[in-house]
């Protein structure tokens, strides 16, 4: 395992992991300040939460009501 | 001075029935005019027009005299249902109006401070819009409406909506305000029209049924009528009544009975009598005058 | 400050307030990443995770630096193009909606103004997003790859962007004329998708069509030379994207703001 975790190229992959971090922040504060959301807000947040870069953007494009 | 006329204004939606059939008004600069009709009586399609959000199928509309190709600079509109960015801040709606409005934005700031003490918002100015009750987004409405300093106001159904206090706000502020502008507002709400209006147009099925000054309608219109209650209904006599001269009216509700009357003087003596020589058992026998509910539904019904 | 500023501004302002301004190129850098980065893992990846039996030989040429920037570019064609539609689906048709358009309309600001406006807006989200993933694309394609030349960089993304102007510009004209965002993404997308289609099954015939602007693009990055006829689709292009343009301000126009 640990020759696993060496193998990585953390150099090439860290940027990655650091932007979609940024997006599952962006999404859990936007999730989490909007007063309601389209279906329930605990719902979204699990999905934001464990569902890669697809839950994040697909709470942004279809989880908010646009006001 | 005149401010506004409309000549021959017409307004249809495509083949259907007119929504507004060439009416004809103006406005003195000045005054209060209040918009009264039923739902559905076209008052909102002529609002729309008058403040150049809707092109008319047919007419003009002059602006003191002057027929500008874009009334809008000249008119504050505050729709029925006035919306607003949620994610702004009441003042930056009302900076952001200012501004679409050509106002500089050092301009637009500070007539938007002035407006907001005014509406009482000053402390919620900073807050999303989003938060606002119907109440605080109705005032914000009209700050929004006057921050060019327009020449005419128009107020869709301003009171409508809100409950007893926001209305009485409201129409408070409106009272003020027409010390300085010319207000146009409609309401199907009798009592505000009677309450701060000067002038009055009834519009009925797209057409102005009555117009003028509310004192010179009432007086032109008033009739005086004879209220009498009853303990227990005296439906004969009063289908008798009928029969006399002086009697141009009788509405029967209940025990209540209201009387129009052309001889009010001959009129009430004659029928106290009547009540008296048969023992009719009154509770109450009143003498008063229609009023603009009673002109109105008379409009409406005929 | 004119109008125009003020309205742009306006625009600009909400999407920092959403962080549409963030995600959106958040989500072309990564999609712009991961694709020079699966490719040069790929081997090593199914070497580890695949549990191929011992001895196999994988026949996995590494892609050349063109053509990850070209599979990069499909992606932002399939996965970026519904991303950028369903955002951008609601920026007349909402406002159309809650009654704030007329807000605005009710105020001496000309309908032309209004709808440019918007399209400014949604320009510079697409071209921000497309230019910095892009240019991520690329940094990574350099680093684990090889480098492609910044000309045909240059040039490839010019011309894709113009693909992607005509695709928010429908996206604008559909939701001005149309009310529910599901409605608009739908429309939207289906006709995007069947402009593809049509110009892909009858290339010969479809020369002018935008869908072309991808092809085109494409052959920048390979050849580096531009096809004959790019003038003629880039013109047409253009003039689509006037016509509908001022199609949008008219509709918009006749329609009643506050119903």
């Amino acid at each position: 395992m640990n020759e696993l975790l060496n193998g990585i190229p953390w150099g090439a992959f860290a940027p990655i992991i650091v932007l979609q971090l940024i997006l599952m922040f962006i999404a859990l504060v936007s999730c989490i300040k909007e007063e309601k959301t389209n279906g329930p807000k605990w719902l979204w947040v699990l999905v934001i939460l464990i569902i890669g870069i697809i839950g994040p953007v697909l709470y942004l494009v279809v989880g908010r009501r646009n006001d | 001075m005149e401010l506004l006329k409309a000549s021959d204004l017409v307004k249809s939606f495509g083949n259907t029935n007119a929504a507004v059939k060439g009416i004809n008004f103006h406005i003195e600069e000045g005054r209060c005019v209040s918009l009264l009709g039923p739902n559905g009586a076209g008052k909102t399609t002529t609002l729309k027009m008058l403040s150049g959000l809707l092109a008319p199928t047919s007419g003009s509309i002059n602006f003191k005299g002057e027929k500008p190709k874009d009334l809008r600079p000249y008119i504050g509109y505050l729709p029925q249902y006035p919306a607003f960015y949620n994610w702004m801040s009441g003042k930056e709606f009302l900076v952001f109006a200012g501004q679409l409005a050509k106002m500089n934005r050092k301009e637009a700031e500070k007539r938007s401070e002035e407006l907001l003490e005014r509406v009482g918002l000053t402390n919620a100015k900073k807050r999303k819009i989003g938060g606002y009750s119907g109440g605080m987004k109705q005032r914000l409405g009209l700050a929004q409406a006057l921050i060019h300093r327009p020449k005419l106001l128009i107020l869709d159904e301003p009171v409508s909506a809100l409950d007893p206090l926001g209305r009485r706000e409201v129409l408070d502020m409106m009272r003020e305000i027409k010390e300085e502008t010319t207000i146009l507002f409609s309401t199907h709400v009798l009592h505000d029209a009677e309450e701060i209006s000067d002038d009055i147009l009834i519009m009925h099925a797209g057409e102005i049924a009555i117009s003028g000054s509310l004192g010179s309608v009432m007086e032109e219109y008033r009739q005086p009528i004879l209220q009498i209650e009853f303990e227990s209904p005296a439906v004969d006599w009063l289908k008798s009544i009928a029969s006399y001269s002086f009697v141009s009216e009788v509405n029967i509700q209940g025990n209540k009975t209201s009387i129009v009357l052309k001889d009010m003087v001959n009129g009430k003596q004659t029928l106290l009598k009547d009540i008296v020589d048969r023992k009719l058992p009154i509770r109450k026998f009143e003498i008063s005058q229609t009023t603009l509910e009673d002109l109105f539904v008379k409009v409406v019904k005929a | 400050m004119t109008q125009w500023t003020v309205l742009y501004q306006k625009e600009i302002t909400e999407m920092v307030r959403n962080y549409k301004i963030l995600w959106i190129p958040i989500v072309f850098i990564l999609l712009g990443v991961m694709q020079p980065v699966s490719s040069y893992y790929m081997p090593e990846i199914l070497d580890t995770f695949g549990g191929l039996p011992e001895g196999t030989i994988l026949e996995m040429p590494t892609p050349t630096g063109a053509e990850v920037l070209m599979n990069v570019l499909s992606n932002y064609g399939m996965l970026g193009v519904l991303i950028l539609v369903l955002s951008a689906m609601g920026v007349v048709s909402e406002e159309r909606q809650s009654g704030v358009a007329a807000m605005v309309m009710i105020k001496p600001v000309s309908y032309s103004l209004y709808i440019l406006s918007k399209w400014a807006g949604l320009l510079t989200i697409t071209l921000v997003s497309l230019f910095i993933g892009y240019v991520a694309s690329w940094y990574y394609t350099s680093l684990l790859i090889e480098t492609v030349a910044f000309e045909r960089i240059f040039q490839s993304v010019v011309i894709y962007s113009i693909w992607l102007v005509f695709v928010v510009t429908l996206t604008l004209f559909f939701s001005t004329i149309m009310k529910g965002n599901g409605s608009v993404a739908f429309v939207t997308i289906f006709v995007i998708f069947a402009i593809s289609t049509v110009t892909s099954l009858l290339g010969k015939y479809m020369k002018w069509s935008p869908a072309t602007m991808t092809e085109h693009t494409g052959q920048v990055l390979l050849s580096g030379k531009l096809d004959s006829s790019f003038l003629l689709a880039f013109i047409i292009t253009i003039a689509i994207i006037i016509v509908v343009l001022i199609a949008t301000v008219q509709l918009f126009k006749r329609k009643d703001l506050l119903e």
